[in-house]
């Protein structure tokens, strides 16, 4: 974990999906154990960027580098081990809807640790205690709301203790009390374990909780970088108006 | 115009390219490992257990329904002792195994087409990668092992509930008694009628199973394709599966000159 | 996944493999591939419908199967089949069992019977050869149903003859019946205008029946339609003759010579009864013959008025039909009635019995010819003295024996070369019985009188 360098490296990526130019030489450095917030209006490609970077996406042109190995030239079994070192959340939860909860925040523990069937069950039900899901463990996701799902989602996305985070929209669907403390859990997880996050979120309060640093996407490029003061500062009024926002875009 | 006959050529061509190597790539891994043992299981649960009910009651109707009409026409020659053994090589050559899949094709390609469609919409399949889980041989090739397992299974399921169906129908004209019917079954049963009937039902099943799971993994366009992909599940494996029947039938006659009477 | 689920996936993938397991064992146990069972073989010249794995039956019982086909080296070989016996069945299968292949049904497969051997001939050793028995052929069947026709022909044409004879006979009776009662009462015309339509009726069937005899060229459909509608209007005919019997009797005259008259009324109604009698036995013997195929058929010939007496007394020399004669002198059977009418003796019927008794113990489907001779006249006279005698002689046996299937009539004229009297001619009859000599063999006759 102490390696130098950038957790997380596009380099000149390119993606269209036909003739849609959703990445457009985007180059883009995430530093470890940071939070970087990207930030966008829909549709600009943030969470085609995070596919990227577990692999579920391949470049049309350029390389995407994950603690300095290259996703897109990795083995199935070699992307297979960096990916246990990667949680993702996706927008939607996409959580596996023919079991509970619970087993679905087990699952990548079952699949990869050597822990007991006790042990993978201890640790499922505190991370969804770490979400305020602890009395939902035995639902099926199907009975959740999308709020609930969302943070069952995160629960899962963070069983296998991940050193590397990544997060479309925590927030979306939450009410304020409980983004912020889905805030709170990240920027704890950050601040204990050194996690590296990468958060998608249209919610500038929480984006300025969390952030360490902040990716401005549009029209296929990076519009604008920094901290959330140079990007209050940028020259790009549309950066400006979104950081003047309140609540989610 | 012939721009467009041909594009659309080309791509018909590129997805059954596609799909073949989709084909290609399940029958490789199902003998490579690390095996989905827990997942298979539970297909076969799901697929096979649960298809027993429905395999076992079409069975016996199919038998008692056989029985009537062979009875009906071997009747006019005098010959209804043949009726038993009639039913049984027909059940066990080429109706058990048809029927089966046909019905299999049909809860099993909608049941997995629209399954996988599913996941595949709702970004199931991705997280299942994103957990560093081979989504193909978790989903597919299980499901593909299963059907596999589970063919011959209800196929030998479906043969006996239909000879006990042709025992029903039997017994309610001429009071058969069920030892003999079954003794009168058997009498004209070769093994090179019973074993590759039985056995190419594998291979209805690695068709039903690959199929359903190439149209439901590659699914697009929301709710509306998962139902797309469950009817083009049943309907493209039930076609190619009588189609692949025809080719086995040739396959085994040339492996078993003595069935081709 | 939890257990019990995992229970009957297990139950499930069991379960299956037993069943398809049962499968497997019902057929190998078909075919014995799980008890002791020894080897044989036997040759045949024909192995139509035979093939691995046909079925092996010992006396009708499952009992093994075909394991091998040999090709014979040059044609005219034998096909050797070999087949698997189980062993229990080894004590039954003896050096003189035979093999035989035979089908269930015009539809059945074909399967190779074994027939048990002698109780006395030893046990076949294992990878012994029985004998083949050829199956009879289809073909051989329809060119032997065709001259089985052709005889069955010639018996309806005799039918027809007798059934017109009937006809007349039984409208004589109905319309002296009708002479007799008729202006004696109510009641009576009652009876007459019954018997009168009957009558009419049964114009109407016979009519029917000539012509359908009419159209006969070939085909079994036509004997069996001639058969059943010749058989219907009997049945009709006996009906109606037993109303118009049945009024007669019912019906008391006033007077006694009204009586008498119905007492002969009665006796016309009697011989009418006998010669549908008539009638039924060749109907009878045209039905029995158009199923087994007579002695004469199967050697080409049969009809006798095709002989010629030359060609006939060749036959009689010939061994291989083993001619059994009696022979019945003229004095004792016939006498001549003042008319010149030839009749038989009082006592020539019990003659007759006796030397039908004789010949009764051989198999009945065996022809017997009755040869007429005369030695009085000129070659003529001769001939139709022969002639009537003989054909009064099988008249007889006809109506006493009911072996109308195989009698048929030679008038030889004088010379009778095995003739008892000793100078090479007879005057009277001969009762001669062809037989087969293999059944002859078989029943140990003794030799002719
Ligand atoms: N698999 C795909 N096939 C075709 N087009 C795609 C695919 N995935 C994404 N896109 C397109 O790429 C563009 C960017 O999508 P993306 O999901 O990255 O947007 P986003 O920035 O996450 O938007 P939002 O904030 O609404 O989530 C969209 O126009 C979308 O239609
Ligand atoms: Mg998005």
């Amino acid at each position: 974990m102490n390696e130098p360098g950038p957790a997380i490296r596009l380099d000149h990526v390119s993606k269209a999906f036909g003739t849609f130019r959703v990445l457009d030489d985007v180059s883009i450095s995430i530093p470890r154990g940071r939070a970087t917030v990207v930030l966008g209006r829909s549709g600009t490609g943030k969470s085609v960027t995070l596919r990227h970077i577990v692999g579920l996406l391949q470049p049309d042109a350029g390389r995407v580098f994950v603690d300095d190995a290259e996703i897109t030239a990795l083995s199935p079994s070699e992307l297979a081990v960096v990916r246990q070192r990667i949680g993702f959340l996706f927008q939607n939860a996409a959580l596996f809807d023919s079991i509970t909860v619970a087993e679905n925040v087990a699952f990548p523990l079952r699949r990869h640790s050597t822990l007991t069937d006790g042990e993978i069950r201890a640790r499922a039900l505190e991370k969804l205690a770490a979400v305020g899901l602890a009395r939902a463990a035995e639902s099926m996701p199907g009975a959740l709301s999308g709020g609930m799902r969302k943070r069952a989602g995160l629960a899962r996305a963070m069983a296998l203790d991940p050193a590397i985070l990544l997060v479309d929209e925590p927030s979306a669907g939450l009410d304020p009390v409980t983004s912020e403390e889905i805030d709170d859990l990240l920027v704890q997880l950050k601040a204990e374990r050194g996690t590296t996050l990468v958060v998608v979120t249209h919610n500038i309060p929480s984006a300025r909780r969390i952030a360490d640093t902040m990716l401005f996407l549009h029209e296929g490029r990076v519009l604008a970088r920094g901290t959330a003061e140079e990007l209050e500062r940028s020259e790009h009024e549309l950066v400006r108006k979104f950081m003047q926002s309140e609540a989610g875009g | 115009m012939s721009g467009f006959v041909r594009e659309v050529v080309v791509t018909r061509l590129a997805r059954g390219g596609h799909a073949m190597t989709f084909a290609g790539r399940a029958l490789r891994d199902i003998f490579r490992p690390p095996f989905e043992l827990k997942e298979t299981a539970r297909q076969v649960y799901e697929l096979g257990w649960r298809s027993l009910p429905l395999i076992a009651a079409a069975g016996y109707a199919v038998g008692i329904v056989m029985s009537m009409h062979t009875r009906a026409s071997l009747e006019r020659f005098g010959a209804e002792a043949l009726v038993p053994a009639g039913l049984a090589l027909a059940l066990v050559r080429e109706t058990g195994p048809l029927v089966c899949g046909l019905l299999l094709s049909g809860r099993v390609g909608a049941g997995v087409g629209a399954e996988l469609g599913a996941m595949k919409v709702t970004e199931q399949i991705d997280a299942l990668e994103a957990v560093a889980v081979d989504s193909f041989k978790f989903l597919v090739v299980t499901r593909v092992v299963a059907c596999m397992i589970a063919m011959p299974i209800l196929t030998a399921v479906m043969n006996f509930m239909g000879m006990l169906g042709g025992w029903t129908a039997e017994s309610a004209v001429s009071g058969m008694g069920f030892e003999a019917y079954f003794r009168a079954a058997f009498s004209l049963l070769q093994f090179s009628d019973y074993v590759p009937g039985t056995l190419k039902t594998m291979v209805f099943g690695f068709i039903i199973a690959v199929t359903a799971s190439y149209l439901g993994v590659h699914t697009s366009g929301g709710t509306q394709g998962v139902g797309y992909a469950a009817t083009r599940s049943v309907v493209t494996a039930s076609i190619l599966m009588i189609a692949a029947n025809v080719v086995l039938v040739r396959l085994i006659f040339f492996i078993f000159p003595e069935m081709a009477e | 996944m939890g257990s019990p689920r995992l229970a009957l996936v297990g139950a499930f993938v069991i379960g299956g493999l037993l069943l398809f397991a049962v499968g497997l064992f019902m057929i190998g146990d078909r075919r014995l591939l799980f008890s002791e069972q020894f080897e044989i073989e036997a040759d045949f010249g024909n192995v139509a419908g035979v093939e691995i794995s046909t079925a092996v039956r010992l006396s009708g019982m499952p009992a093994g199967e075909v394991i091998g086909i040999e090709i014979p080296d040059a044609p005219g070989g034998r096909f050797v089949v070999r087949m698997r016996v189980r062993e229990d069945l080894h004590s039954l299968v003896r050096t003189d069992s035979e093999a035989a292949i035979l089908s269930d049904g015009l539809l059945g497969s074909a399967f190779i019977q074994l027939r048990a051997g002698s109780e006395t001939a030893p046990l076949i050793p294992a990878g012994g050869a029985l004998r083949g028995v050829d199956a009879v052929e289809i073909a051989d069947l329809i060119a032997e149903g065709r001259e089985t026709f052709r005889i069955a022909a010639d018996q309806m044409v005799q039918m027809r003859a007798d059934l017109s004879e009937t006809f007349v006979g039984f409208e004589e009776t109905i319309s002296s019946t009708t002479r007799l009662v008729d202006g004696i009462g109510n009641d009576v015309q009652r009876v007459t205008g019954a018997s009168a339509s009957l009558v009419d009726e049964t114009r109407g069937m016979v009519a029917e029946v000539r012509r359908v005899m009419g159209t006969v060229t070939s085909g079994q459909d036509a004997v069996e339609s001639v058969l059943r509608e010749t058989e219907g209007t009997m049945r009709a005919v006996r009906q109606s003759a037993e109303h118009v019997e049945d009024a007669i009797a019912r019906f008391t005259g006033p007077d006694s010579a009204t009586q008498r008259l119905l007492v002969e009324a009665g006796d016309v109604m009697g011989r009418a009864r006998e010669a549908m009698a008539d009638v039924a036995d060749n109907t009878e013997a045209l039905k029995r013959n158009w199923l087994f195929r007579g002695f004469f058929s199967e050697r080409g010939f049969y009809n006798l008025d095709e002989l010629t007496i030359d060609e006939y007394r060749t036959l009689l020399g010939d061994d291989r039909y083993a001619p059994l004669r009696i022979w019945l002198a003229a004095d004792r059977l016939f006498e001549t009635d003042p008319g010149g009418g030839l009749s038989l003796r009082d006592d020539a019927g019990r003659r007759i019995e006796e030397a039908m008794g004789e010949l009764l113990q051989y198999p009945r489907n065996s022809p017997v010819v009755v040869e007429g001779y005369a030695t009085q006249g000129e070659i003529g006279r001769r001939m139709l003295d022969a002639l009537a005698r003989a054909e009064l002689v099988q008249r007889y046996v006809v109506r006493a024996f009911r072996h109308a299937s195989g009698t048929a009539t030679m008038a030889l004229g004088a010379e009778a070369a095995e003739s008892p009297s000793g100078d090479g001619r007879w005057d009277g009859v001969a009762l001669t019985l062809f037989a087969d000599p293999e059944q002859l063999a078989r029943s140990g006759a003794a030799a002719a009188q």
